[in-house]
């Protein structure tokens, strides 16, 4: 935040300026993800790291009330929180968890966990979540595993 | 309100989500031999949001002005439940009629946040916050008075709902629960996860307080004979969804007295919250408010008689109170509605409470008393009321309900004397 004040300010409110700041700014090149992800997020993520789109729309917006964030209708304005604070609530990470389970049940048969982990994650894709999506017991196991994991709740 | 015919083949437990409803508990007193009469305290914050009409909710039909202002959506006076010459309750509100007769409800007819921008957003940040301006703090009054208790009486908080509410975020971490299906916490993918979260300072506390929550949901049920969802709600499109409005409203009332229920079988345990607060949805009356009002009140009614009889004897160490984040135009509107407005009604009730009349002064209805000439002018600051409540029912100290819960609210003066 300093840094973009110093840019706003020393270049006269250019915003070319800013944005290349914002751009060049240690922490946009930064890999470790930080940010909590909203449940839109986590579930089109989930959807996306098996390759494949809902049917319905309700197989989105169902879950979608369930885990806080109904659609179509944000709190105020500003929109949808971004704050970790508000989503990563023990209820809501409980209904994650539940919400994986079904998710992973379905799903799991039509994909190698270790491979997708891989390909979901990447180099975010940390020692002990690898270890314990190779050691789970079950398929569905591992997905539910991988969903949950501290790395891909996060973005 | 959204129609939802899906809903009659919910679950009672699952479908109190639906209305609106969400549950926030906060509060866990440790084993402490001291203040053994305040650590038996309990308090329970109902947030009525979208601006409740407290016009509605306690009708001054006594008030020479109440009639030609609120023409088609007034009520008769024979039509309410007599609380004194000016004011009535809503024939709604049996429950709280009944309570109100044996002095253990009270009204507190013009109350109103120091938020006057007639936003829905802007003023449930004010209410929540507890600050004189919008977005003046992140954190909530509620948990920012858990932070200030003894050690003694140290708190954790708990709540129902997905997310977490303005008035819980704070320094102290707050659980949560909502209904759905169980998770067993000694299953293996739950043992695995917390193995996974336990260097993560965001993920672990949060998961282990949903597991243990979930074992005080499991424990709670059990004791009360509650229906344990068992569906996982998450696979189910209509979980919360909204009920049926008209033919489910027996229905709707019946979930919502459960939900009350089920939040005093989580209080009346060992060790479980002793605060609570809890969301109520679906306020904003612009248009056909006088069958809203029905609805909305006789759910609200049902929320309080389940939270009364589910606390058994506990409800004599109980308080509960009823806020909002504005009230409503005095005028009704051309669509039989009103429109975002000022004051408002606050419901005070518990075996705790000192029997009395309404709290804080009656400014009246004419035209000259009329806040902008449009609204119930405020004659109480809510922060006062909340002040006196937490600090007489729950032994917060004073110096830190002005400096820390309630800063900057000197001029609103804390309402003592009500327990």
């Amino acid at each position: 935040m300093a840094r973009l004040e110093q840019s706003f300010l020393t270049s006269g409110g250019r915003l070319d300026r800013l944005a290349r700041t914002l751009v060049e700014s240690p922490q946009a090149w930064d890999p470790a993800p930080t940010k909590f992800k909203t449940p839109y997020e986590f579930l089109i993520s989930s959807w996306r790291m098996i390759g494949a789109q809902p049917s319905t729309v309700n197989r989105i917006a169902g879950p979608l009330i369930g885990l806080g964030q109904r659609g179509f209708s944000a709190p105020s304005p500003k929109g949808w929180s971004d704050m970790a604070a508000e989503w990563c609530s023990p209820d809501g990470l409980i209904k994650r968890l539940q919400w994986s389970q079904a998710f992973a049940a379905i799903v799991a048969d039509r994909l190698d966990p270790n491979l997708a982990a891989k390909a979901a994650l990447g180099e975010r894709l940390t020692a002990p979540t690898a270890l314990a999506i190779a050691r789970a017991e079950t398929r569905s196991e591992a997905v539910a595993l991988l969903l949950m994991s501290p790395e891909f709740q996060r973005r | 309100m959204t129609d939802h015919p899906m809903m009659n083949r919910r679950r009672v437990l699952a479908s109190a989500a639906g209305l609106g409803l969400s549950i926030t508990f906060m509060g866990r007193p440790a084993l402490a031999d001291t203040d053994r009469a305040l650590d038996k305290r309990k308090l329970v914050v109902v947030i009525c949001r979208g601006g409740m009409d407290g016009l509605s909710v306690s009708p001054p039909v006594g008030d020479r002005d109440y009639q030609g202002l609120r023409r088609g959506i007034a009520l008769n006076p024979e039509d309410t439940l007599k609380l004194d010459g000016t004011f009535g309750l809503h024939p709604s509100l049996t429950s709280v009629h009944a309570l109100a007769l044996k002095g253990q409800a009270r009204i507190a007819p013009a109350v109103a946040t120091p938020d006057r921008a007639r936003s829905h957003f802007e003023a449930q940040d004010v209410l929540e916050s507890g600050s004189a301006q919008v977005y003046a703090t992140t954190s909530g009054w509620l948990n920012r008075a858990l932070e200030t208790l003894p050690a003694s009486r140290k708190a954790e908080g708990l709540y129902v709902g997905a997310t977490t509410p303005l008035i819980l975020r704070g320094k102290v971490q707050a659980a949560s629960w909502s209904p759905g299906k169980g998770v067993d916490e000694t299953a293996r993918l739950p043992t695995l996860l917390q193995d996974l979260y336990r260097n993560d300072p965001l993920m672990g506390p949060a998961f282990a307080r949903g597991l243990e929550t979930e074992s005080m949901a499991q424990a709670a049920m059990t004791a009360m004979a509650l229906p344990v969802a068992e569906s996982g709600g998450m696979a189910e499109p209509d979980m919360m969804a909204p009920p049926a409005t008209g033919r489910g409203g027996r229905e709707g009332r019946e979930a919502a007295r459960k939900l009350g229920v089920t939040v005093a079988s989580f209080m009346v345990q060992d060790g479980g919250p002793r605060i609570a607060a809890l969301s109520l949805d679906g306020w904003d009356t612009h248009a056909g408010q006088m069958g809203q009002m029905n609805t909305r009140l006789a759910y609200l009614d049902s929320v309080l008689s389940g939270l009364n009889t589910g606390l058994g004897e506990e409800w004599s160490n109980t308080v509960v109170v009823t806020v909002t984040e504005f009230g409503r135009t005095a005028r009704a509107n051309g669509t039989n509605g009103t429109d975002h407005g000022t004051a408002s009604t606050a419901l005070v009730l518990g075996g705790a409470l000192k029997p009395g009349g309404i709290i804080g002064d009656w400014p009246g209805l004419s035209q000259a008393a009329l806040f902008e000439n449009r609204d119930l002018a405020p004659s109480l600051d809510m922060r006062g009321l909340l002040k006196g409540l937490l600090g007489d029912h729950m032994g917060v100290d004073r110096a830190a309900l002005e400096s820390k819960v309630f800063p900057g609210s000197a001029a609103a003066k804390a309402v003592t004397g009500l327990v």
